[in-house]
């Protein structure tokens, strides 16, 4: 797993490469727990390759979820493969998180 | 030394590497281990102290462990040195022994120790204990009791009591490493037997044979987060639970273990699955921790009339084989989000009426994620598949399950937890007054 930061003027991209799993997890939670700050708020996780998530994965997103809700932020996923995408909508997750198609579209009105 | 003199040192030498490896020999307790050794080596060189510094990996320091003569108290746990300060750190960073003859006139001699502790250091034999090449400390013996310096001689046997020194510390160490990875192998045995003892260990009766019960949880690790239950909520009701926390291992078990008392507490207090589910909901959401949450199927059965009333929070669909069509339904329509995310959730009730020789299916994706050695998944489809040809009893179905599951990992190894719970609606039975009816 890698990840990857970009900072803009008022949210924070990160991009994520590889597994997010039991092992990996820990290193994306430290990394969006830094990022996610009262001064920046609003997080963008481009998850394009992203080739595999397990439910360590994704409780490391809801636990980022539940962060900027308390801040009063936004956290949006975009660019989801389809193996992604079937983990959040088993898990009905794709009603809870904001998910989006593209970068274009995740990036419209913030 | 004349000839008869070099042969009786030799012998004096021999004897006491002999007496090394018999104190080493004697005990695996490492602190003893290098006190014996350096009391030995002390009384070979006839020196006034000694000590052992090991290398402490972390910091990157030498700690003295071991001090023998008239300042151990001063010295022993207190002194440290940087690799590369004074003698001994010359010694741990170059790796070679060295005799200082006379410590007033060498630069690297690190005065701070005598300072401390009044002690007058004059000479030094010094080498390092290596294992494998790689330097894990030093050992040093200090003045000759004859005031004179210490000798090649001294160095050679030394050399030799350190080589010796250095393989008994790392066969301790190695030692108490087993000890301890043994110790947390009994520690998750018996945490893997209590969390087991929260699982039902017997099925519900059915006490007029119209329901057959039965669930089975193969944890990936010791411990894991999947959990299935019951609860006889009244004469005509069973309660029945199967879910899955997000991780694996300790902290997943140890949230596991609290969502089952939470949900034999509301089980009793909740008018129907839904309120279950909320109840549950909030009860999460208050010890939210890292994001941790759980799907779970919660359904309530009539144990007279066969009819389900089912709730979901964001898990797997239940799969339902029905007898009169000889097909598997994918119960799915009504799920919601999982649990301990976000409070203010609408759970729904879907409710499903079970005919004879019908049976319902609930399971975790340990099953339908298990991998093989292509890392291809076991999925849904096959599943399904075997799902159709449904055994009679639900012991034999979720064993067959299982069979197949092992089946297509072949040696790869288990990656989740394998939680299966299955439910068959008997055949109507005749009773005993039809029976008779019937034979006459």
């Amino acid at each position: 797993m890698e990840l990857e930061v970009i900072k803009k003027e008022k949210f924070s991209i990160l991009k994520l490469s590889g597994d997010v799993d039991l092992y990996s997890s820990p290193q994306v939670r430290k990394k969006i727990l830094s990022l996610i700050t009262k001064s920046n708020k609003n997080l963008l996780v481009d998850l394009a390759e992203v080739t595999y998530m397990d439910s360590s994965g994704v409780a490391t997103l809801v636990e980022a979820l539940q962060l900027t809700n308390k801040n009063s932020g936004t956290l949006r996923l975009y660019s989801l493969r389809d193996a992604i995408k079937d983990v959040f909508e088993l898990s009905r997750l794709d009603k809870v998180f904001n998910i989006y198609e593209n970068e274009e579209q995740a990036f419209e009105g913030m | 030394m004349n000839e008869i003199e070099q042969l009786q040192y030799k012998l004096k030498n021999l004897t006491s590497l002999i007496d090394v490896t018999s104190i080493i020999s004697s005990t695996l307790d490492l602190e003893e281990l290098m006190n014996l050794v350096m009391e030995k080596a002390q009384e070979v060189m006839s020196a006034e102290a000694s000590s052992i510094m090991l290398l402490n990996e972390e910091s990157g320091m030498l700690e003295c462990q071991i001090a023998l003569g008239s300042v151990q108290e001063k010295v022993k746990d207190k002194m440290q040195l940087k690799v590369g300060q004074g003698i001994a750190g010359w010694v741990a960073q170059t790796g070679e022994s060295v005799i200082v003859p006379d410590v007033s006139t060498d630069t690297r001699f690190f005065s701070d120790v005598d300072q401390n502790t009044g002690f007058k250091t004059k000479s030094i034999l010094a080498a390092p204990l290596k294992v494998k090449g790689k330097v894990i400390g030093v050992a040093e013996v200090i003045n000759r009791l004859d005031s004179l310096p210490f000798t090649d001689e001294n160095l050679e046997i030394f050399t030799t009591f350190c080589r010796q020194v250095a393989l008994a510390i790392e066969n301790a160490r190695m030692h108490r490493f087993m000890l301890e990875q043994q110790r947390m192998e009994q520690q998750l045995e018996s945490a893997h037997q209590i969390q087991q003892s929260f699982m039902p260990q017997s099925f519900p009766d059915s006490e007029n044979d119209k329901y057959l019960i039965y669930g089975t949880n193969i944890p990936a690790t010791a411990v894991g987060g999947d959990l299935f239950d019951f609860v006889e909520i009244d004469s005509d009701h069973l309660g029945i639970v199967l879910g899955d926390v997000s991780g694996k291992g300790i902290p997943a078990a140890l949230f596991m273990a609290r969502l089952i008392s939470d949900f034999r507490y509301y089980c009793h207090i909740a008018e129907n699955p839904v309120e279950l589910l909320n109840f549950l909901n909030d009860a999460l959401l208050k010890r939210s921790h890292r994001g941790m949450f759980v799907t779970l199927v919660f359904m309530i059965l009539n144990k007279e009339t066969g009819h389900l009333i089912i709730s979901n929070a964001g898990h797997l669909p239940p799969l339902w084989y029905r007898q009169r069509h000889k097909k598997v339904e994918i119960v799915d329509l009504f799920s919601g989000i999982p649990l301990g995310i976000m409070p203010d959730v609408d759970y729904n009730e879907y409710m499903i009426q079970m005919e004879p020789g019908d049976a319902l299916l609930l399971f975790t994706d340990g099953v339908t994620e298990a991998k093989n050695s292509k890392k291809e998944m076991f999925s849904l489809n096959r599943l399904i598949d075997i799902f159709k040809k449904p055994k009679k009893k639900p012991q034999l179905i979720i064993d067959n399950i299982v069979k197949e599951v092992r089946g297509f990992q072949g040696t790869g190894n288990q990656h989740d937890d394998i939680t299966l719970l299955a439910v068959r609606w008997q055949e109507c039975k005749k009773s005993k007054l039809q029976q008779l009816i019937q034979s006459k």
